[in-house]
């Protein structure tokens, strides 16, 4: 190496310092949160001993992934979990870049910031909240739409909590509801960054709406696009546990659709569960949620290389 | 996923507030050590020396329990009780009680060995933790420091504790049985003019529900679930051995482990529930409420309830309702493994100062001082006594404002002694005794099962117990089409094969109980 490439280097590591010291509390804050307690993983494989501790207690090799898969149930948690995620991803994308898309479009600035906060509220409302809010549209006795809605037509009420076939469509809707709002704060983000002239140039040429979206919009916002669905990809063995465990309020019947893995490793360790099989459950989400991650990157490599995340 | 983080990190506070509480505590009595130190010397010059010598330092364990109402001020109940445990023992305690709320989250994490803890309460099965190494074996320390505890409790009770022949915990002073009664608003019962005196089965109640109805359109008879996502028929007349997996129908009478849900009675008890549902007595929603029973029965919305049958139900019931609740026995009296297991006082595996926590413990359950100021903390701060010696509430402070007060004293190993509160029956204690010989005790007392081997199954169990029983003890769901269903989920499921299993260990019990 020569001088003057040393010189160089040394040159560009001073250059970097403030914001190599910028990154450090995330840094140390991901080092102490997300890998320092990675050797924890093998409790997965073990029967935890509080005597023996972590790393004395004896291996138990795959005995404490069984209970996830031996019951008929994994196949009904694992299909609730994956497309429930799937269909969060799909609507959550649209629905953000179209709300996205016309508060873009909305000239009066304070108009503007009044819907993007309306539309924002129900993602800073606690889910538990939440599940009280749809209790009192929902309820057979006093909710809202038995009450005002149903009798008043001449309708039998209906029992919710009771029904399975309504619960799929609610899900969704509530998931929606409130995402929707800070999943297009991103979106708002790239837009405001695109060049009018673009537009102008287009509008002049005699492009449709539709084709100044597609050819202009779109391609601008399919980075964050690809991003934030390979973010989604990789927790999509995780459900947002509040929407499936307090919204319909712990009701059994519901089960077949509202039951997730975390739901289901909720209720089944609940009383005296073990450590390990937490552990496990734990182990395998986060292993799938990795390998899903590597392959849609992989993927997106394929098609185009220059949005891949790595 | 933000629920987790939130509640991670809240932990992860939780767990630091913990370490921080204890240094301050080992902090503080430091100081007090060597304060008192010079008090107790010049004490033993003139008192003749007791169980302790002059160069014996003054121990301080740790222990951590909760309250159900208001206890902030529980260091100052701990400073109090250090002050006579430093004489009598030589111990100072430094408490932690948690909320109730706190508890349930935490009860886990303190079990698992990261905490700095000597002395624990244990709620639920004494045996889980066993199981996973939570609990030190206290035969010999039992044996050398346990004898105030030995004169307070019933032996029999403590024998039936043991696990694998070994003690892990002292059970908590109290009812070793209970019944299941119907729980039931009495002013309102009283007010209509009703008599319930002949009430001896759930049929007999459906009359008075209807004459209930008529009078208040807007109360509901009967709740089976609320606050709770635990299933509310659990141990009709039957020793549900821990988990209702597999059981002893009739009292426990025989030792034939039999699946509850297969049965008779199990059915006749939904199938009454899905008549009164039908009937209008069961709320629509009860399957999903999650109000607490006391609050519904306080705010009029529902007439009466499951409840539990023991001396003293009915003012406990009306202390947490605040109207007035009767009990009515549907079933006798059972003691069953889980009564006495379910609330215990053990010393943790990797307690350094095992010696000083039984003291400790043995000083909780027999001294009267000590066991008013946990039930109770310290008169004239907390509680005044009355003209007829019971206690009462200071001038001008009630449930809310006075700063220490646990309300419900179960949890403590010995509340029997030590004070009563106004309007609680002064010969509880006695009656109580006489109930727990009385009871009737299941052939299966003292067995407690071990789910290591079949842990899976229990954990599939327990979902398709979520799934379906909930709905069907509430009346919610047709009897006809969703019992059968539910039965075959839970074979599927594996409960044949948990029940084969208690089976094998509930013989080997009774073949080394005969020897």
């Amino acid at each position: 190496m020569t001088y003057r490439k040393r010189k160089k280097k040394t040159y560009q590591i001073k250059k970097y310092i403030p914001f190599y010291l910028m990154m450090m509390p995330a840094l140390i804050y991901l080092f102490i949160n997300n890998y320092m307690p990675m050797p924890g993983l093998v409790l997965a494989f073990k029967q935890y001993n509080v005597r023996e501790g972590i790393f004395g207690s004896p291996w138990v090799g795959l005995r404490n992934f069984e209970f996830l898969f031996t019951t008929n149930d994994a196949w009904v948690i694992t299909r609730n979990t994956i497309l429930y995620n799937l269909a969060f991803m799909v609507f959550g994308t649209v629905c953000a870049i179209g709300a996205a898309i016309i508060l873009n479009d909305i000239i009066s600035k304070r108009a503007k910031k009044a819907y993007q906060t309306i539309i924002l509220l129900p993602y800073m409302i606690s889910i538990v909240a939440v599940a009280f809010l749809v209790n009192a549209f929902l309820a057979t006795d006093e909710g809202f739409i038995n009450n005002y809605i149903m009798e008043p037509l001449g309708f039998e009420p209906i029992s919710f909590y009771m029904e399975k076939k309504y619960w799929p469509f609610l899900l969704v809707f509530l998931n929606l509801w409130k995402n929707v709002g800070y999943n297009c704060i991103f979106y708002l983000a790239n837009l405001g960054g695109i060049d009018p002239g673009y537009y102008e140039a287009a509008a002049l040429d005699g492009a449709t709406r539709w084709q100044r979206f597609s050819r202009i919009t779109l391609p601008f916002l399919n980075p964050t696009i690809i991003t934030m669905t390979i973010l989604a990809v990789g927790r999509i063995f995780y459900s947002d546990f509040g929407l499936f465990y307090q919204v319909p309020m712990q009701s059994g019947t519901l089960f077949p659709v509202t039951q997730t893995i975390d739901t289901y490793v909720f209720y089944g360790l609940m009383g005296g569960g073990s450590m390990g099989a937490s552990a496990a459950a734990g182990f395998y989400q986060s292993l799938v949620g990795f390998v899903l991650v590597l392959a849609t990157n992989i993927i997106v490599n394929k098609v185009s290389k220059e949005n891949a995340m790595f | 996923m933000k629920r987790k983080i939130c509640s991670l990190l809240l932990c992860v506070a939780m767990a630091v507030g913990l370490l921080a509480g204890c240094g301050d505590g080992n902090g503080d009595s430091a100081g007090d050590i060597s304060g008192d130190n010079d008090n107790q010397e010049s004490g033993n010059d003139s008192d003749s020396a007791d169980d302790k010598t002059d160069s014996e330092e003054i121990i301080t364990i740790n222990m951590c329990t909760f309250g159900w109402g208001n206890v902030s001020d529980y260091k100052l109940v701990q400073d109090a009780i250090n002050e006579i445990s430093r004489e009598e023992i030589g111990v100072e305690v430094n408490l932690t009680m948690l909320d109730v709320s706190q508890w349930v989250e935490q009860q886990s994490l303190l079990m698992s060995g990261s905490e700095p803890i000597d002395l624990l309460y244990s709620s639920g099965s004494i045996a889980t933790g066993v199981s996973q190494g939570t609990w030190m074996e206290l035969d010999d320390l039992y044996e050398e420091y346990g004898q105030g505890i030995a004169q307070e409790l019933d032996q029999e009770f403590l024998e039936a504790s043991r696990i694998n022949g070994h003690i892990y915990g002292i059970p908590c002073q109290g009812e070793f049985a209970n019944a299941r009664t119907i729980a039931y608003r009495k002013d309102i019962v009283e007010e209509l003019g009703l008599d319930v005196s002949n009430v001896k089965t759930l049929d007999d109640w459906v009359p008075i529900m209807e004459a209930v109805k008529e009078a208040y359109p807007d109360m509901d008879g009967f709740a089976t679930n609320s606050g709770s996502s635990q299933a509310q028929w659990l141990g009709y007349n039957w020793d549900s051995l821990t988990d209702n997996f597999g059981v002893l129908m009739d009292y426990g009478a025989e030792a034939t482990v039999v699946n509850v849900y297969e049965t008779e009675e199990y059915e006749n008890l939904v199938r009454t529930m899905r008549a009164w549902y039908e009937a209008g007595y069961v709320a629509k929603d009860t399957a999903t409420e999650t109000e607490s029973i006391n609050s519904l029965l306080g705010a009029g919305r529902v007439f009466s309830t499951i409840g539990t049958g023991k001396p003293g139900d009915e003012e406990e019931s009306t202390n947490g309702a605040g109207v007035p609740i009767g009990h009515i026995d549907l079933t006798e009296a059972l003691s069953v493994t889980t009564n006495i297991t379910g609330e215990m006082w053990g010393i943790t595996s990797w307690s350094e100062e095992p010696e000083a926590a039984m003291k400790f413990l043995n000083l909780m359950y027999s001294n009267e001082e000590v066991a008013t100021l946990l039930n109770y903390g310290i008169e004239g701060v907390h509680y005044s006594v009355q003209e007829d010696g019971s206690f009462n509430y200071l001038e001008g402070q009630d449930i809310t404002s006075c700063t220490y007060h646990p309300q419900i004293l179960m949890f403590w190993p010995n509340s029997f002694i030590g004070g009563f509160w106004d309007g609680d029956d002064p010969n509880c204690p006695e009656e109580t005794k006489v109930f727990n010989e009385e009871a009737r005790k299941s052939i299966a007392l003292g067995f407690s099962y071990d789910n290591a081997n079949v842990i899976n199954e229990v954990a599939a169990c327990q979902n398709v117990v979520q799934q379906y029983q909930i709905a069907l003890d509430a009346g919610a769901v047709d009897v006809d089409t969703v019992l059968p269903e539910f039965r075959q989920a839970l074979k599927d499921a594996g409960i044949d094969k948990i029940i084969a299993e208690k089976q094998s260990q509930l013989d080997d019990w009774m073949a080394q109980k005969g020897e």
